[in-house]
This record gives C-alpha cells, sequence and structure tokens, in this order.
C-alpha cells in the first residue's frame, strides 16, 4: 500500500500508517555520534532492509517512503559516501535520498529515468565534491 | 558504474509476496533489471523508468501525479481506450492497472497467449494470470485500456 510523509528539519512525519510488515524500524535507530565502522555496518542493514521490501515496487514515492530508507536520509550527509559508492555498482533508487541529503541535482532533465545516466550523474557529481 | 542489471533470475520469494502465483501458473522472463519498471514494460520499453517525477522519464504535457488518473490519462494520449473486458481478443494490447488506496502501484500488459506479463518494482519479469498478483503488495487491478495493434 502507498503511504506518504515529509521530511522537516530533519524529522520524518510519516502522514499514513505504514505496511505491517514494515515495522517500525526501531531495532535500526541511530546515534548521530556513531563512528565510521558502526556507521557503515548500520547503513548496509538499512539499505538491505530497504531493497528486500521496495522489491517490487515500481514508483519512487512508494520506495522513498519505507522507514529504512527515511534513516538512511536521517545519517546525513555522512552517508554520501556510501550511497554514491553504491551507485558506482548499480543504479539503485538513490535519487530521492541523494536530493534530500544534498540539497542539489546533478541530473540533466533529459537524463531523468535513464537510470544509469542519473547515477552516472551523481557519481560524477561525488567525485567533483571529492566524496568518492 | 557498474552493470544496471544483475544476473540474479531466482524471483526468491515469489510465492511466498504473492500467494496467487502458489499454483505455480507463472514463469520468470528475465532477470533483475534495475533499468525499468512496470509502466515502461508494458509500453513496450527495457532501458528507462517511467513516472511522473524527477526520478523517471514522463512524456512532456502528460497529466502529474501518481493517482489512477494521471496513468489512466496518458494511455489514453496513447490511443489506449477503457475497456471493462479483460479477456483476450484478437488483434488488441490490453494494459491493466493495478492501485491502492487509489494510487497506482503496478501495471500489467497481455500477451498474445492470454496471459500477461509484468515487471515486478525492481526485480524480474513474469507472465502469470492477471488476478495472481493482486494482494498487500500490489493492490487490486482497477482500470483496463485496450489499444489495436
Amino acid at each position: 500500500m502507498p503511504v506518504h510523509g515529509t521530511i522537516s528539519d530533519g524529522q520524518v512525519k510519516l502522514l499514513d500508517p505504514i505496511p505491517d510488515e514494515w515495522g517500525d524500524g526501531a531495532d535500526l535507530l541511530i546515534d548521530a555520534a556513531t563512528p565510521a565502522a558502526d556507521l557503515t555496518e548500520r547503513f548496509d542493514a538499512l539499505r538491505s532492509e530497504w531493497q528486500e521490501a521496495t522489491k517490487y515496487r515500481s514508483f519512487t514515492p512508494q520506495i522513498a517512503v519505507h522507514p529504512a530508507y527515511q534513516r538512511i536520509i536521517g545519517l546525513g550527509s555522512a552517508v554520501l559516501p556510501l550511497i554514491l559508492r553504491e551507485l558506482e555498482k548499480s543504479p539503485q533508487h538513490w535519487y530521492w535520498a541523494l536530493r534530500a541529503i544534498s540539497g542539489e541535482n546533478p541530473v540533466p532533465t533529459e537524463s531523468e529515468g535513464d537510470v544509469a545516466k542519473m547515477a552516472d550523474a551523481w557519481v560524477e557529481w561525488g567525485r567533483r565534491k571529492a566524496l568518492i | 558504474m557498474g552493470t544496471p542489471e544483475s544476473t540474479d533470475l531466482t524471483g526468491m520469494g515469489l510465492e511466498e509476496d504473492f500467494p496467487g502465483l502458489r499454483n505455480g501458473e507463472y514463469r520468470i522472463t528475465s532477470p533483475v533489471d534495475l533499468r525499468y519498471n512496470c509502466f515502461a514494460w508494458v509500453l513496450g520499453e527495457n532501458h528507462r523508468w517511467w513516472e511522473p517525477s524527477a526520478d523517471g522519464y514522463w512524456p512532456e504535457n502528460a497529466d502529474e501525479g501518481f493517482g489512477v488518473e494521471s496513468f489512466a490519462s496518458l494511455l489514453k494520449q496513447m490511443g489506449f481506450a477503457p475497456c471493462e473486458n479483460r479477456d483476450l481478443e484478437s488483434g488488441a494490447t490490453k494494459i491493466a492497472l493495478f492501485a491502492a488506496d487509489g494510487e497506482i502501484t503496478h501495471a500489467a500488459r497481455q500477451l498474445e497467449n492470454g496471459r500477461w506479463t509484468s515487471k515486478l518494482g525492481s526485480d524480474v519479469d513474469i507472465e502469470h494470470n492477471l488476478l495472481a498478483i493482486e494482494g498487500r503488495i500490489l493492490g487490486q487491478v482497477v482500470a483496463c485500456f485496450r489499444r489495436v495493434r
């Protein structure tokens, strides 16, 4: 079922109930002072949870509203290198998170929907910013 | 960047996630491919992600939003007309839209053998009976469209 939410001042507020099978992600709460190794481990756990739970979803708002994805966004700019390294491997749907965290969008309009080109644009952006 | 698709052809968990497939009357017809979604696939594409947002391709001047009506409007612009009959009709292509709570969740296209083909999110393509994938993930079939080939 589709769920909707908003992000404001770094807080995620869900406007609709989330599917029961998604849980509330309470076991994946993030400490803002997480060391880098723990950050990677927690990112990987959240990424795996998100990918498995949304693999049959066909539209970004339904993919990006998953609690694990929102928690990744909540980790802030520290996860940008981790996301960009994922994009170097495959063009997963990280674009919403990248825009939310960075406030930028390097993807040209003509590349929207071409996920390989979108990934390339973000990877290039990350290299220019020395994030990867 | 790495290859856009993986070689995973397992469709792991399909029958668990879609109980309607447990009778085995389906087959996986493609590997996992991240490049395209269900709406691209029903329109015959397998290289772009179609949706009305910055994350997808969407024709200019087409209605935006993730309500069923936006997708229905685009299909009408492309020559499809609403139909009630989901049976096979010689010479016609049919597309079914799935929704939950009024929001689009999926689209499937009828094959010439009368069965339906679906790209399941970022996962595999399958050939299936139309209603077998209804349920908690994709909701229900809410509209059908036809166009003469």
